[in-house]
């Protein structure tokens, strides 16, 4: 029977949960939109090529194991700590995840007009503030959620910049499995985190989305060079902190190992493709199923509001749902990613791509086509590239995931898995070496995700 | 037509798909016959991992017996007792002195025989297998190393020090339990929170706090007495040593154990008397960065040179264990 702790426990966790949530969601998506802007200026002013490469760079932290960020926080603002810097380190890993969502919705919805506003030579401000913002409000409320349901189960950051009163229910949940077993607990935490966001989900509620512009490209009107700092200082300082001590890591290359390095990378860099491959294409099946049933009304709201249980209890679950191993718990994790991922997909863009089919159904339906043939004909062509590129940004989570993965897996299975070991056995510098195998499997995996929606697209629709 | 455009474009995906769950069911099948004459042991993640002594543990143990061990990993050592009710296993190593009431209250265990028990207490379902004392590492030059843990509290470890949490990992716990239990618990929360000023880090796990330590974002770090042998044998850096605190240390002892339910029981005492082998605790030693149980594994190698500090016992250790919850707010409240 799930339980709840005392309200002395629990309320200064809650506090601090919803606190450093909310701000650092707000903060992500301001960050966010000059990071967007900062994108735009890439693709018109540097080619659509440089633009894509600027996309994947600024997903980096993303990537990344999350102790190399915050050792990137000590070393660029060692003083920025507690609330704030928990704050501030929430909207630097995030913020190269909404410029990039951002952009696409701005290319999707704001193409034309933006063509005509420089045109007729509007102001960038004005164009901002009367139209851009207004029109892009049901996006930036989705991001706004997104970004809050990661802060709100975040554990290690809280935990490392925000000193002991960092804790949040994410940390409360582990805690109580951890030193009691005391799952009834941890379950009815679980149980008050689905709701919560679920509540904020309601209340946010979502604008409707407006139709899919034709031609996607960069707006001269929308683009700023000065937000390209926000966009890629982030990854900047992953990189500087990466770049740090180069060849530590290669000294330690081999050493203590009862295999061979390239026998133990060579074997889990086929196992994290795998994940991630098999990860993304549950989301993009996940994701089409869903555009296929087209949720409304209830059964929408509660997709937007939907949130995956913290990864020790997904982890738990799946464990007991299925146990096998060997190559088995390779699915396992993919099946778990997809399921904590694709709610907040379906929250970040899903919907807004769903919504702007609403009306080409509505005539469709009206016209007497059956959900089989709406499908085909004007679902797929349309949403295969935007399911296909979400998938992409989820098989960069796959890449770098060791929370979920470490429950599931009966050992080192995947490069990541690799990486945090190698952090708790001395070997750090090794370890920061192979998060640039990381970093290169993750570009690789969300390229081919992203060229498969391009190509998938295109077909269908000739 | 336009069904065979449709069925065309999704043709590729579904077949790779159908491809890739095949195939993924062969491999799971084969795997799932070879598990059953296997010794199935359950540790956590470090141990079990290509660094630590597991795989060659396993390559020594099949040499000798011509069986077979599978190791399995827990994640945290703190889920072990949880991951054994998904994975029933034939032994368990990595549960410290701390968990051992837990371990006995959450799960039965077997008594270990005479023979292989000798050196098992406070219980005899539990058998150390290596220990080390809970300390301060630092780097030579860097700074002047504490002497007490009073000595932490002075200006000069200024932002110097990582530390972690007890809520999440064993040598935070031992830490905090180690403060409370010498300077009483009012004192010992005063003490802490004269502390903050020092305090650069304090992560979730070791590997936290150590990392930051290693990349010089701290000066010293909690840690394990026997640390600097890694430093010393595998990078060759010599600066690395642990602080002696005249009021002694707490030990971390890990233990190995077999549940009741254990299916190759005597196998499993058999791997249990294994691990206190001369060849196994210098495995342990290497892998682990832990002291043996025999002292004298650690003749000619790097743990000789390693100070022992003398033990310190936590007299009231049982009642703080009691108070865990309310002491653990605290620590919380108290913004470290």
């Amino acid at each position: 029977m799930p339980t709840l702790p005392d309200s002395s426990e629990l309320l200064p966790v809650l506090w601090f949960t919803f606190g450093q949530a909310f701000v650092s969601a707000g903060l992500a998506v301001v960050l966010g939109f000059l990071g967007a802007l900062g994108l735009q200026w890439v693709g018109v002013r540097l080619g659509p090529r440089s633009s894509r490469t600027a996309e994947v760079m600024s997903l980096l932290p993303n990537v990344a194991p999350v102790l190399v960020f915050i050792l990137a926080m000590f070393r660029f603002a060692p003083s920025l700590k507690g609330f704030a810097g928990v704050v501030v380190a929430h909207a630097l890993l995030n913020v190269g995840l909404v410029s990039v969502a951002l952009t696409r919705a701005i290319q999707d919805k704001l193409s034309g007009m933006a063509d005509l506003a420089w045109i007729e030579g509007a102001g960038r401000i004005r164009f901002l503030r009367r139209v851009a913002i207004p029109l892009l409000r049901g996006e930036i409320l989705a991001l706004f959620l997104f970004v809050f349901a990661i802060c709100f189960a975040s554990f290690a950051v809280p935990m490392m910049i925000g000193g002991t009163r960092g804790t949040t229910i994410e940390t409360l949940i582990w805690q109580k499995i951890r030193l009691g077993g005391d799952w009834s607990s941890a379950i009815g935490l679980s149980i008050l985190q689905f709701a919560f966001l679920m509540a904020l989900a309601f209340l946010l509620g979502r604008e409707p989305a407006t139709p899919i512009a034709g031609a996607r490209s960069g707006q001269r009107i929308l683009s700023w060079a000065g937000g390209v700092p926000f966009l890629l200082a982030p990854t900047v300082f992953i990189l500087l902190t990466l770049l740090e001590n180069p060849f530590a890591g290669l000294s330690q290359l081999g050493a203590g190992s009862a295999h061979s390095f390239s026998e133990l990378v060579a074997d889990k860099l086929v196992a994290s493709f795998f994940v991630s491959f098999l990860s993304g294409s549950l989301i993009v099946g996940l994701l089409m199923t869903i555009a296929y049933l087209d949720p409304r009304g209830v059964t929408r709201r509660l997709l937007l509001g939907a949130v995956a249980p913290s990864a020790v209890i997904t982890g738990f679950a799946i464990l007991f749902l299925w146990r096998e191993t060997g190559t088995a718990t390779l699915i396992k994790i993919s099946i778990g990613l997809a399921l904590v991922a694709t709610p907040a997909f379906y929250r970040l863009r899903w919907d807004g791509v769903l919504s702007s089919l609403r009306g080409q159904r509505s005539i469709a339906e009206t016209l007497g086509a059956s959900r089989s043939l709406i499908f085909r004909k004007i679902v797929w062509p349309q949403t295969i590239g935007a399911a296909c590129f979400v998938a992409g940004l989820a098989s960069l989570w796959a890449w770098g995931d060791f929370a979920l993965s470490r429950v599931v897996a009966e050992g080192d299975v995947t490069l990541a898995l690799i990486v945090q070991s190698l952090m708790e056995s001395y070997r750090l510098e090794l370890a920061l070496t192979l998060v640039w195998i990381l970093i290169l499997g993750s570009a690789v995996t969300f390229f081919i995700f992203e060229g498969a929606g391009r190509v998938l697209g295109s077909k269908s629709q000739t | 037509m336009e069904r065979k455009k449709f069925l065309r474009a999704a043709s590729g995906p579904l077949a790779l798909l159908i491809l890739l769950i095949a195939g993924i069911t062969w491999l799971t099948r084969e795997r799932a016959e070879r598990k059953h004459d296997v010794l199935h042991v359950m540790s956590y993640s470090s141990f079990v991992s290509a660094w630590g002594p597991a795989p060659e543990l396993a390559k020594l143990w099949k040499a000798q017996t011509g069986l077979d061990v599978e190791f399995q990993d827990a994640s945290d050592a703190g889920l072990i007792l949880e991951k054994m009710k998904l994975f029933p296993v034939d032994a368990v190593i990595g549960l410290d002195q701390l968990s051992l009431d837990d371990a006995r209250e959450r799960q039965a265990w077997r008594q270990l025989p005479e023979s292989i028990a000798s050196g098992a207490k406070p219980f005899n379902e539990f058998l150390p297998i290596d220990y080390a004392a809970v300390g301060f590492i630092f780097r030579e030059g860097e700074i002047e190393p504490p002497k007490s843990l009073s000595d932490l509290a002075d200006p000069r470890f200024r932002g110097a020090i990582a530390l972690q949490d007890p809520r999440s990992s064993s040598p935070g716990m031992l830490f905090f339990f180690w403060v409370l239990d010498r300077m009483g618990v009012e004192e010992g929360f005063k003490f802490l929170e004269s502390l903050k000023p020092n305090v650069a880090v304090v992560a979730s796990g070791w590997s936290g706090s150590y990392g930051a330590f290693t990349k010089g974002r701290a000066k010293t770090a909690l840690s394990f007495v026997t640390s600097p042998a890694y430093h010393w044998s595998e990078e060759k850096d010599r600066r690395y040593h642990a602080a002696v605190f005249e009021e002694g240390h707490p030990i971390q002892t890990e233990y190995a154990a077999i549940p009741i339910d254990c299916r190759s029981c005597e196998t499993a005492e058999r791997f249990l008397s294994f691990l206190r082998s001369p060849e196994a605790q210098a495995i342990i030693m290497q892998k682990n960065v832990m002291f043996p149980i025999d002292p004298d594994v650690r003749k000619g190698t790097v743990f000789t040179e390693l100070n022992e500090p003398q033990t310190y016992v936590m007299k009231s250790l049982p009642e703080l264990q009691k108070r865990r919850a309310e002491l653990f707010e605290r620590w919380r409240a108290m913004g470290l």
